[in-house]
């Protein structure tokens, strides 16, 4: 008779004929069928489960934190901030918050920064941008398009924010919040997004003035919202009145350019 | 069949001679070069346990609480899925019990056949459909919770993926209908919009009733319906 082989323990134990397999069987059975290995296990298995726990608390902090009245919108502060971006001309007057270091809520003031609306707008332009490039020239449409508008989208955003940080930074050392910063830019998409609805709708007639229009808005709605930063507003001085109001001009007139970039890539 | 010892036939003169096999009942035809194991001969196959001892046939240790497999990995049955997609489907009231427990499975079975039936149309979305999911469900896990203005109340980050992936079925259908119709034409947009529309309405019903923000259920359906107009566009162009 052939030697029994010691299958258990052998990383090649596949490797023999089924006859032999009993003995790896068997000796896996016995193992698991004991209670202090089984013990043992179960021992590891609540460390492992218990690893979760310092998250929770983590989470829960981050969702109750100054963050989160940056969603605290309602739908009248939709649509009146929606208006804003493609009528700002409409909304005299300053553009300022009461208390510049408190978190506002945005159903409090018009005024106040939010992430929604940058956010649903932003992916709204990119589902509507494959929408126009669908309906219009279906061939060139593949699903990788939504993932490279989005990728535009985010870089030029970036690139905007960066600039006028640094801007900002050489300008008596202005502080501005950087999600601040990152809602008060990105509220464009928004008028973005009507302008590819009017071309989708109206089929590309017209659409020259009325991208004209959406850039010239989107310079004005940048320029009230950047206002209540610059350093005419926060010192009295006449010459850094006119040098503030210039460069806050200068800045402006970045959004309009950006957002001229982003619609004439692709498509 | 047992794979061939000697293919070629090659004698070779310093091999040993055969020793018996483990069962001296196996046949061992040098000829064919197979073993046939005892019981292959057998005309009635269902009588073949007869053949060998009794006392060796079944393991040492007997499980005594016999239960099937799903039931002891929890996994109830298909019933309980198609319940669920139906009610996604035809607006049904989720009942308290998907609410606390929701499972995965569905969205499994839904999203494998929302990424298999596009094969027949030629295009190949599994890597689309992973991204734009799991991209969806992480930024729609950051908005929910910081939509919810209260301290404590929190949706857990598996339970919208469960919400989420029932919520695909109308799509589903969108899906098997585009193997059959040509999506890219008036009817097909207005049938896109209705589907997505229905898989937001159903979901978002889901929604209002943990989030409790009944004031603000636009603003909650809205990026449910961005995330469902990705797959919808995915799906017809």
């Amino acid at each position: 008779m052939k030697p029994q082989q010691d299958t258990s323990s052998d990383p090649f134990a596949f490797a023999f004929n089924p006859q032999n397999i009993e003995n790896t069987v068997n000796k896996a059975k016995n193992t698991l069928d004991n209670p202090f290995i089984g013990m043992a296990y179960a021992g590891l298995g609540k460390k492992f489960s218990g690893i979760g726990d310092k998250y929770d608390s983590f989470l829960n902090s981050v969702f109750s934190s100054q963050y989160r009245f940056y969603f605290d919108v309602d739908n009248m502060y939709v649509v009146k901030k929606s208006i804003m971006t493609l009528a700002p001309y409409l909304y005299g007057g300053n553009w300022t918050l009461n208390s510049e270091f408190q978190a506002i809520s945005p159903t409090e003031n018009v005024h106040a920064p939010d992430l929604y609306l940058p956010l649903m707008s932003l992916v709204t332009f990119v589902l509507l941008r494959c929408l126009s490039l669908g309906i219009n020239n279906q061939t060139q449409f593949s699903p990788g398009y939504i993932v490279d508008s989005f990728w535009k989208c985010f870089v030029t955003s970036l690139l905007e924010v960066i600039i006028i940080k640094i801007v900002f930074c050489f300008l008596d050392g202005i502080r501005v919040n950087t999600v601040d910063l990152v809602s008060h830019l990105n509220y464009r998409y928004c008028s973005l997004c009507s302008l590819m609805i009017f071309n989708i709708l109206t089929n590309g007639l017209f659409s020259i003035y009325v991208t004209i229009y959406v850039l010239i808005c989107q310079g004005i709605f940048v320029f009230k919202t950047l206002q209540r930063y610059s350093p005419s507003h926060n010192q009295s001085a006449l010459e850094l009145s006119s040098f503030g109001y210039k460069i806050t001009l200068l800045l402006a007139l970045l959004q309009p350019s950006c957002s001229w970039i982003l619609l004439s890539f692709g498509q | 069949m047992q794979p061939l010892k000697n293919p070629f036939g090659i004698i070779d003169p310093d091999e040993k001679p055969k020793q018996y096999q483990s069962n001296p009942f196996d046949i061992q035809n040098d000829e064919l070069n197979e073993n046939i194991k005892l019981g292959d001969n057998v005309e009635n196959q269902e009588d073949k346990h007869l053949l060998f001892d009794s006392s060796k046939q079944y393991p040492q240790d007997i499980i005594d609480d016999d239960i099937p497999l799903l039931e002891d990995l929890d996994i109830t049955s298909p019933l309980l899925i198609q319940q669920r997609i139906m009610s996604v489907l035809f607006f049904q009231k989720c009942d308290s019990e998907y609410l606390e427990d929701p499972d995965l499975s569905g969205p499994t079975l839904i999203v494998a056949s929302l990424g298999l039936l596009p094969i027949f149309t030629g295009k190949i979305q599994f890597n689309y459909i992973y991204g734009i999911g799991l991209w969806g469900w992480l930024l729609l896990y950051l908005l929910m919770n910081f939509m919810i203005q209260q301290q404590g109340k929190q949706i857990e980050f598996y339970k919208i993926l469960s919400y989420l992936g029932y919520g695909l079925a109308p799509i589903v259908l969108l899906t098997i209908l585009s193997l059959f119709l040509q999506l890219n034409s008036s009817f097909g947009y207005a049938l896109a919009i209705v589907c997505a529309v229905w898989s937001t309405a159903s979901v978002s019903k889901t929604f209002d009733t943990i989030l409790g923000l009944q004031h603000r259920r636009l603003l909650i359906a809205y990026p449910l319906f961005l995330f469902y107009c990705t797959f919808v566009i995915i799906t017809i162009f």
